[in-house]
């Protein structure tokens, strides 16, 4: 079943039309940095200005900037259609009927949500690498503490940081499924999803508020550019890790305790 | 044959609404029980409930003697179509009962025969691989037909199973039900459709403002009747339909009208005393109709 629901996520014609527009991102950044420059005296988001010494740095600017809004703008779509996307169509209770319990259902949901987070931010890191090997040179680079590392190092680092932002995802995942299983609109789900989102980073950005960032969604979203130091410096990554962590535990005890004792009435 | 479905007292109220007020319920193994009631007695939320979809506030009831809601061990038993199909309109209609069926733990290699017999047999294996949202309202009524007999459940849980289908499709799937249950399935249908209850099933239940106020065998509640229908030929008609009382119809030959048994004799004896010429008088079956009409009331009140 766990392989069903991810077969379902994945031959929606909507998923490919996502996918599609995150993998043409990185190419529009390539492009545009390809024909304009980069920033002069390297100003821009981060690794922006780095992107024409070296391809490495294209993926990880498309990281950088998809990172804080459109990934987990394209995730809460997903995740707030997990549960309530069957219960609009009326098949939730035929998953129910045939006999799924109602705990391996919402597993089920939950897992493809999260691989289609790890996907979204895999795309994202692979399309960028292709174009950034194209567009820029792609010998030894520079890392941020200033070290000349092997290209091989610089790939190794973008899947890194590609696992690192799916799992940053996993934060909105768990909000987007809880949400999801107690409505039966998707796009309900989805919008207070981003509600949530957008509401942790406005707070985030809030100075009198920074008692609060520890625990806020986005607060270490990205910590991922710390591993492009030698060595990488991993306390950022793991703070961002526990948190995800923590959110998935609130919310996933939010999501089971809601839908296994909700009526089914769609 | 034992009782499938044992329900007693089971209560539920949606805010504060009051869907079900105390449902009690036997349905007998190897029948065709018709849940007989106008929109919005509470059928389908009976159903639900005996699903384990929605959770009763009060009350008890066994399917296939395991305890709702959760049914342990029973599910895979139970088919069910319940307030029209529901599925993933950008699968095909095999994609979809292939996700019914992994969500049934049905191993994969299973799936195809499985899947190709219960297409076949609701007449839609040239629809197979068509994605269901192309698909018209009384399709959609198939394939959810298709699902529920899928995995060759012993008992069929069906909501308005003939919705959406034209006369041809209603008479197809009457004959299939009629086929599951020779086959020795218990099949549940609701139904608001009277004529179709009474062409098919073996038991009826009358449902009415989130009660059952009456089921059993169609023939004991004919039986228990304490009206029956009359008729009576003789001369002059519209005499004799002048005389009696509760009319129902005055045919070319013969007048029909609905009395208590007791009132018969001086029935009689009154048509005679005024010279009628009486050929005949018998009593005819009450149909479901009447017998329902007789219980829940007529008009269209809904709580």
């Amino acid at each position: 079943m766990f392989a069903d629901e991810i077969a379902r996520v994945f031959r929606r014609p909507r998923t490919a039309v996502i996918l599609s527009l995150l993998a043409l991102l990185p190419v529009v950044l390539g492009v545009v940095v390809k024909v304009a420059g980069g920033p002069r005296n390297g100003g821009g988001p981060p690794f922006f200005a780095d992107i024409t010494h070296n391809a490495v740095f294209l993926p990880a600017a498309a990281l950088a900037t998809m990172g804080t809004l459109v990934l987990p703008l394209a995730v809460a779509i997903v995740a707030g259609d997990a549960v309530a996307g069957d219960a609009a169509n009326g098949s939730l209770r035929y998953l129910l009927l045939a006999g799924a319990s109602r705990t391996r259902v919402l597993a089920a949901k939950g897992v493809a949500a999260l691989v289609f987070a790890f996907v979204s931010a895999f795309v994202v890191a692979l399309v960028g690498l292709v174009v950034g090997f194209v567009l820029f040179p792609h010998g030894a680079l520079v890392t941020l503490s200033g070290q000349q590392v092997s290209v091989a190092r610089g790939v190794a680092d973008v899947l890194a940081s590609a696992l690192v932002v799916g799992a940053s995802l996993v934060g909105v995942v768990a909000v987007g499924v809880a949400i999801s299983a107690v409505t039966a609109s998707p796009l309900t789900a989805t919008a207070i999803t981003l509600a949530i989102v957008i509401a942790t980073e406005v707070i985030g950005a809030v100075p009198q508020l920074a008692v609060v960032r520890p625990v806020l969604l986005s607060t270490y979203w990205g910590a991922f550019v710390n591993l492009f130091r030698s060595p990488a410096y991993l306390v950022p990554v793991l703070k961002d890790l526990a948190e995800q962590a923590g959110w998935l535990v609130v919310w996933g005890v939010a999501a089971f305790s809601s839908f296994l004792n909700r009526d089914i009435v769609v | 044959m034992n009782d499938v479905i044992v329900a007693e007292g089971i209560t539920k109220a949606f805010g504060r609404a009051r869907a079900l007020d105390g449902v009690n319920l036997r349905v007998p193994g190897g029948s065709i029980f018709g849940f007989l009631g106008p929109n919005g007695s509470g059928k389908t939320t009976t159903l639900r409930v005996l699903l384990g979809l929605v959770l009763a506030d009060e009350g008890r009831a066994n399917v296939l003697g395991a305890s709702v809601p959760r049914l342990r061990g029973v599910r895979h038993r139970i088919g069910a179509l319940v307030e029209g199909p529901g599925y993933v309109p950008y699968l095909s209609a095999r994609a979809n009962l292939e996700r019914f069926l992994a969500a049934r733990s049905i191993p994969r290699r299973q799936w195809s025969s499985l899947i190709d017999r219960a297409l076949e047999r609701v007449g839609l294996q040239a629809a197979a691989e068509r994605k269901v949202g192309r698909f018209s309202l009384g399709m959609r009524q198939r394939l959810g037909l298709a699902q529920a007999i899928l995995t060759d459940a012993e008992l069929l849980i069906l909501d308005e199973p003939t919705n959406g289908l034209d006369p041809a499709g209603m008479r197809e799937v009457r004959r299939l039900l009629a086929a599951l249950q020779g086959e020795g399935r218990t099949v549940v249908l609701s139904t608001h459709l009277l004529s179709e209850a009474e062409q098919l099933c073996t038991h009826v239940a009358f449902m009415s403002t989130g009660r059952v106020v009456r089921d059993g065998s169609i023939s004991q509640l004919r039986e228990g009747s304490s009206v029956l229908r009359w008729r009576v030929r003789g001369r002059p008609l519209q005499a004799i339909a002048s005389l009696v009382p509760s009319v129902r119809t005055v045919a070319a030959d013969a007048v029909e009208f609905d009395a208590q048994r007791e009132e018969i004799p001086a029935l009689v004896a009154a048509l005679v005393a005024r010279g009628i010429e009486l050929e005949e008088v018998t009593t005819v079956l009450p149909s479901l109709e009447d017998l329902f009409l007789a219980e829940v009331g007529e008009g269209f009140d809904v709580r």
